[in-house]
């Protein structure tokens, strides 16, 4: 009987053939709208691996003066080496207005305790420092975007500037302007690219082996929450450490990030800012199963005529059912495949030309989630048929025949 | 014989039939007549095995069809029981010879494609086998629909209001053919309120508006 009902199915598949190609277009709109969707979300994830792929020193966080010409520094590998961060307050936040356009300056900074060889406890301490000391470190050529305003320096933004090598190592184009470096906690927008100066290359290298390539300036105020300690201070306890950085005029405060946290704390603040997209293909999938259902509902409503003669003349109920689960399935299956097809062309094509070096990197696109919704949709299609078949199939025959259902 | 004993139906809180009983005599021609709203068409619902909520029984040829699962009266429906209506009932969208195999669904069956072929000759419309249905005239339409009806070679022939969308001529032949039907041994009960159709009537009924039969010749 099953087979007979196939055979019932394709013996008259071109009757309501409107019906059918309606079914069939609206399917394969909405199939495609979910699968270009869904294959943008991947690509996006892949597109930020693959910035990270050469990605293969730590990054460094400078803070400045918001002029961006003269960076000074006021706390540094301290940081990672005497104090921890967490242990030091900062309560001078205008440090920096103090310094500016004055030769000597008498600051008040609140301690508390840290650990080991550095400041024990909570102190007072009074420091002088001077700005003939600071280093002379070359002007920094911007070649897009802008320096911070007066307004982000003093509000502590999330901004930075990046020279050109990392511009294209991260974000695969010299203009990142406008995108988002995020590492720890951090996530800092991009506001102006440097050009890369030897010079200053020549500079953190002499100190820190670090490759500048990975450096991010930010205004002095942006971690003014996190400790910012001069290394004046560490005069007076006569360090020797701290007075061989003094001597060699260190003056930026500057933060490290491991290659790994910055790329997995980046992926997963990029699939965080992606959460909304998800959302949209979510709402997306809903519309497509309302739709799916609304298309089904018309579509077997157009069919009682057929269904009410095929009865007529002898159908049986079964028969009825599996002609209308394999005549949606079917047309389903068409726009089932076709939108997957297109799908992929379309992005892949997108991607091609958009981003194409990010083109050989494709492979991290995992397109099972299409397969995935599409035999859920699939199953949905039989579920919706086998449920609104059932009027159909228990309405009045001849009231069906004379379109009175 | 077909036979409805003590059939009682309605719809909602109208009722149609009170214990109706009635009886078809086989290889006659029976007219059953009435007035719009009479139950004409629930009539032929019924005895057409379209329909079968109800209460009473039903005898068809021995048989009580109201014991009868889906599957059983499908295949009586198929087998014993030929259909004509007002309107055609055809599919438009596709030929002729896709609407008559529409539930027979062997296209390779030879015997049955030799009976196509005489009946579409009998009804002089061989030519439109493999035409689409839009493109036939109402006339020509009908003995499609008379083709469809005999292509199993069944028993009984129900047709509700046949001539009701036909001019006098088409009317005569459609009416002529399902009177020599009963010579085949065939049962043709024609449900109508043309009085064209009394003329061939070998028993006639008038379907009274209280779901009465009334039977007049």
């Amino acid at each position: 009987m099953f087979v007979r009902g196939l055979k019932s199915s394709i013996i008259a598949l071109e009757s309501n053939l409107k019906n059918r190609t309606l079914f069939f277009l609206l399917n394969f709109v909405l199939l495609v709208t979910v699968f270009i969707e869904i294959l943008t979300y991947k690509h996006s994830i892949a597109l930020e691996l693959h910035r990270y792929q050469n990605f293969t020193d730590d990054i460094l966080i400078v803070q400045m003066h918001y002029d961006s010409e003269t960076p000074y520094t006021f706390s540094s590998i301290f940081d990672r080496k005497l104090a921890s961060i967490e242990n030091v307050l900062y309560t001078q936040y205008a440090i920096n207005q103090y310094i500016y356009n004055k030769e000597t300056y008498q600051l008040s900074v609140k301690i508390k305790g840290t650990s080991g060889n550095f400041i024990e406890n909570y102190d007072i301490v009074d420091f002088y420092y001077k700005t003939n000391g600071l280093p002379n470190v070359k002007k920094n050529e911007l070649i897009y975007g802008r320096v911070w305003t007066n307004e982000e320096y003093q509000k502590g933004e999330s901004v930075g500037l990046i020279y050109e090598a990392t511009a294209k190592t991260i974000f695969g184009k010299s203009d990142a302007t406008g995108e988002r470096l995020n590492f720890g906690s951090h996530s800092i927008k991009i506001i102006g690219i440097l050009k890369n100066t030897d010079d200053i290359k020549n500079y953190y290298r002499t100190f820190n082996n670090y490759n500048l390539e990975f450096v991010v300036y930010t205004p002095i105020t942006y971690l003014k929450s996190d400790s910012l300690i001069d290394y004046s201070i560490m005069r007076s306890y006569n360090n020797d450490i701290l007075k061989e950085i003094i001597t060699n005029n260190i003056s930026e405060k500057m933060y490290f990030y491991e290659r790994e946290d910055v790329i997995s704390k980046t992926l997963d603040i990029k699939k965080e800012q992606l959460s909304n997209f998800y959302y949209v293909i979510v709402v997306t999938l809903i519309i497509c199963v309302v739709g799916l259902f609304q298309l089904i509902k018309n579509f077997i409503n157009q069919m009682t005529f057929e269904c009410s003669i095929r009865r007529t003349f002898g159908a049986t109920k079964f028969e009825i059912f599996s002609m209308l689960v394999f005549q949606n399935s079917f047309v389903f299956l068409l726009a089932l495949m076709l939108a997957i097809v297109v799908s992929i062309m379309i992005i892949y094509a997108y991607f091609y030309f958009s981003y194409r070096y990010v083109y050989p990197y494709l492979s991290y696109i995992d397109i099972n989630i299409i397969l995935i919704i599409g035999i859920a949709q699939l199953i949905l299609t039989i579920a919706f048929t086998t449920l609104l078949s059932q009027k159909i199939i228990n309405t009045n025959i001849i009231d069906g025949v004379k379109g009175n259902s | 014989m077909y036979e409805l004993i003590n059939v009682s139906k309605s719809y909602g809180k109208n009722q149609i039939f009170t214990n109706l009983n009635f009886t078809i005599e086989s290889k006659k021609f029976t007219g059953i007549f009435g007035e719009s709203g009479s139950g004409k068409t629930t009539l032929v619902s019924i005895l057409g095995m379209l329909d079968q909520k109800y209460t009473g029984n039903y005898i068809f040829n021995g048989i009580n069809i109201t014991q009868l699962g889906d599957r059983e009266l499908s295949t009586l429906r198929k087998e014993k029981i030929g259909f004509l209506f007002q309107e055609s009932y055809l599919i438009n969208e596709i030929t002729v010879f896709d609407n008559l195999l529409l539930n027979v669904l062997d296209k390779e069956n030879k015997q049955l494609i030799k009976r196509i072929r005489e009946l579409m000759d009998k009804f002089a419309i061989s030519d439109f086998l493999y035409r689409r249905v839009s493109t036939l005239s109402g006339g020509e339409k009908q003995r499609v629909a008379l083709v469809r009806a005999l292509l199993m070679n069944p028993e009984l022939i129900i047709a509700d209001e046949p001539t009701g969308n036909l001019d006098k001529t088409n009317s005569e032949i459609i009416l002529s053919y399902l009177k020599s039907l009963c010579l085949e041994n065939k049962t043709v009960i024609v449900v109508s309120h043309d009085e064209k159709v009394l003329k061939y009537c070998d028993i006639q009924y008038n379907l009274i508006k209280n779901g009465k039969l009334e039977r007049c010749l």
